[in-house]
């Protein structure tokens, strides 16, 4: 791809967004650009119109009821009106043409080319590469534990006890993903690229988080990412938990959903969890929350929380981030109400399955890094070395 | 002009000894030993990815490698590392000729958007081998892992310039370069590589079967052929790219379906597969753990059992691998290039399981591009390139 294709598609992609996210933009547009996007998508167009109908029915219910304008009729002790349900439902129709918009531009450009293209100063983009590859070596890492159990019988049917078996393989992956970030650094030092000190964890907490988001995107507001990164902060420090939630929510969202103004929120959101990580590892440094053994029950209680609080904090942020982007929504407090409630109460379950995830995994992980730090050094790190004097 | 290209000082090996070497403009060494002995160690240590022990140690044109910029160290050595995937840094073809600043041949045979994840590993090597550029001392570690002929071809064109600029170090476990080597140094005691037994043609009834059909590969769809073999050793061969891996997760049932073992759907626990990369299917904090609490193996001696399986050599891990997949005495045991990192001893265990597999009733089939193995094949199924 020429770098003045890239940047042209960018650019349309930018200007079309605007567009769909402008008040004066009439329903007619948002349901063509919907349709334009159902029939650029490569495959799934049944689950895109499958989200967007049930996104629809949510926006319309939930305004009605919050915000509901006139007309309006009681319905017992509620009252539900036609203005709101009309404009969740505009709402809905706008969120859809503006994700299905850049979902079908994104299959179509390829991140991995794009990223290339648009040419950025080579350490940035051999950084940024570095993640990706990193990314694919642990998705493929992952796929090949998962089929050595299956040829095993190993790997059962149902989808809970499948989630649970992907979970339990957490711990090796982040050694492995470890061993993935000193083969990048070791790749660009080849390659004529020195690399930082935090280079190797910050590349293996970012591409974990990225690949945990991608193999649970089906799953709302469940993913791999929220206790990586929170491992992440609490193996590696604040530096690289926050940059790393930052970086593999960025990452994500451009390759999922294109440059959508949802990232400006959910990135520093994610950013957060991993400092909430440090923050933890710092309390169990100084004694605070160290109650012997890391899969303690103050460790375990701690974690849990996390679990739950990170959910419901990131999925406010992500409610907020909404609200202030879409023109229907956008300075009514009504509608934030609601919409914060409503998070509270759809992301129950996925809270309570977080923080049984964050339990789960601490020990192991510590555990697991623990073994590593005490085996000897395969390759060891040469920019631990103090430099010739 | 500067004669020793390198120099090797008091550098220890695994075994217990040091290593003096120096190499000089002009000549290419073959480092040899078993596994574990230190080969990849000391390459690493050359290429300055690993910091050597004491001053001086390790020097490539007078300096140390370890303490130099990446930068000016690349004008000093190239090195192509053992797993080919593990030295990309682009996301694509065209990226990784651009970040490096390496011209792309004119002749190179892949689309240049094509991304590096839809390589096939020998696809990825040859890549490796198009990016050395002209440094005046060639690093290859096992350079013909998973290559075909025509990469064959092009590891030794790739020598001969590397000894014309400056020397040229390698190691080659099957001995497949010995005639370009000037001299040996000897890292341990390695046995002599032994051909593998030629045996009569397995006659039985078909144990595995499967149609022929066609699977997508990243931007193009690769045809795999139907196949029905019997117990026995058999291979599959063909160029880089041209589907062998696809076609051994195929048989596994990790890849379409239709397949039949004796004339049923394979159950679990009837197929193992050996898998490129073996120690990313390491989950364990000890080896011991890893292949079942075992107190030893032909392939996995007692005193690896209590290390941890990161910290194997190559070889050392595909050892364990090997060892993983033939403890339960599967019907179908599927191999993709078992005897890459293999020393001469780890061959010859290798095998004593494969025919051990096949006394039992057993159907083995490997990817490779060994001739030792195909050699030894009951038959051979030949895909044709992509």
């Amino acid at each position: 791809m020429r770098p003045a294709t890239a940047y042209g598609a960018l650019a349309a992609l930018l200007v079309a967004d605007a567009a769909l996210l402008h008040a004066g933009t009439p329903w007619w547009a948002l349901l063509g650009a919907v349709a334009a996007a159902v029939a650029a998508l490569p495959r799934g167009r049944a689950a895109f119109l499958a989200g967007s109908l049930v996104g629809m029915a949510f926006y319309g219910a939930l305004l009605a009821l919050a915000v509901p304008g006139e007309p309006s009729w009681r319905l017992g002790p509620l009252r539900v009106g036609a203005d709101g349900a009309l404009r969740g439902l505009q709402a809905a129709l706008r969120m859809a043409a503006l994700v299905g918009l850049n979902v079908a531009a994104v299959a179509w450009l390829r991140p991995a080319r794009l990223l290339e293209a648009v040419r950025l100063p080579r350490g940035a983009t051999a950084f940024l590469a570095a993640v990706l590859l990193a990314v694919e070596d642990l998705a493929r890492d992952f796929r090949q534990l998962r089929d050595a159990k299956r040829l095993a019988g190993g790997w059962p049917r149902g989808r809970l006890a499948r989630a649970r078996e992907a979970a339990s393989l957490l711990a090796p992956l982040m050694v492995l993903a470890h061993e993935r970030g000193e083969a990048r650094r070791d790749a660009l030092r080849l390659a004529g690229l020195d690399t930082g000190p935090r280079f190797v964890p910050l590349v293996a907490v970012t591409a974990l988080a990225a690949a945990g988001r991608l193999a649970f995107v089906a799953l709302p507001n469940v993913a791999l990412t929220y206790v990586v990164v929170f491992l992440g902060g609490l193996l590696h420090g604040p530096l690289v938990g926050f940059t790393a939630g930052v970086l593999a929510m960025v990452l994500t969202d451009l390759m999922l959903s294109g440059p959508l103004p949802h990232v400006l929120v959910n990135a520093p959101a994610m950013g957060l969890v991993g400092l909430a990580g440090a923050a933890f590892g710092i309390l169990r440094a100084r004694g605070a929350a160290a109650d012997g053994p890391v899969d303690g029950p103050t460790t375990v209680a701690y974690a849990a929380s996390a679990g739950i609080l990170a959910t419901f904090l990131f999925s406010a942020a992500a409610d907020a981030g909404t609200w202030l982007v879409l023109p229907e929504l956008r300075g009514d407090t009504a509608a934030l109400g609601a919409l914060l409630v409503a998070g509270l109460a759809f992301n129950a379950l996925p809270a309570l399955v977080n923080g049984a995830l964050f339990a789960a995994a601490v020990g192991p992980v510590a555990r697991a890094f623990a073994a590593r730090r005490a085996r000897p050094a395969s390759s060891p790190s040469v920019a631990a070395l103090p430099l010739d004097p | 002009m500067e004669d020793v290209v390198a120099r090797v000082s008091g550098h220890p090996l695994p075994g217990g000894p040091t290593l003096d070497l120096r190499v000089r403009r002009g000549e290419a060494v073959w480092l040899r030993g078993p596994n574990g002995s230190g080969k990849t160690s000391l390459l690493r240590a050359l290429a300055g990815l690993s910091p050597p022990v004491r001053p001086r140690e390790v020097e490539v044109r007078g300096e140390n490698p370890a303490r130099l910029p990446a930068a000016r160290l690349r004008l000093h050595r190239a090195h192509v590392p053992e797993e080919a995937r593990d030295g990309l840094v682009g996301l694509t073809v065209e990226g990784e000729f651009r970040l490096r600043g390496v011209p792309r041949p004119s002749t190179w045979p892949t689309p240049p958007g094509q991304e590096s994840r839809t390589l096939s590993s020998g696809e990825a090597r040859r890549l490796g081998l198009a990016l050395v550029d002209g440094a005046p001392l060639l690093l290859l570690d096992e350079p013909l892992d998973g290559l075909d002929a025509a990469g064959r071809t092009v590891v030794r064109a790739l020598m001969r310039e590397g000894r014309r600029r400056g020397a040229v170090v390698y190691t080659d476990h099957a001995g497949h370069l010995a005639d370009e080597a000037d001299r040996i140094i000897d890292l341990g005691p390695e046995d002599p590589l032994g051909a593998w037994p030629r045996r009569a043609p397995a006659q039985g009834p078909v144990l595995v079967e499967a149609s022929a059909t066609r699977v997508r590969l990243g931007d193009r769809w690769v045809p795999l052929p139907g196949v029905a073999l019997p117990t026995g050793f058999h291979v599959v061969t063909g160029p880089n790219g041209a589907g062998k891996s696809t076609l051994l997760r195929r048989l596994a049932g990790l890849a379409g379906d239709g397949v039949r073992l004796r004339g049923r759907p394979p159950a679990p626990g009837d197929v193992r597969l050996l898998l490129p990369q073996a120690r990313s299917l390491f989950t364990e904090a000890t080896v011991a753990a890893e292949v079942g609490g075992a107190p030893g193996t032909p392939l996995v001696p007692r005193a690896l059992m209590g290390r941890h399986p990161l910290a194997l050599s190559r070889g050392e891990a595909q050892r364990v691998a090997l060892a993983k997949v033939f403890r339960d005495a599967a019907p179908l045991v599927l191999l993709d290039e078992p005897e890459s990192h293999l020393d001469a001893a780890g061959r010859a265990l290798l095998a004593d399981a494969v025919f051990g597999a096949v006394a039992r009733g057993a159907c083995v089939l490997a990817a490779t591009h060994d001739p030792v193995l195909v050699a030894a094949a009951d038959r051979v199924v030949a895909l044709e390139g992509p």
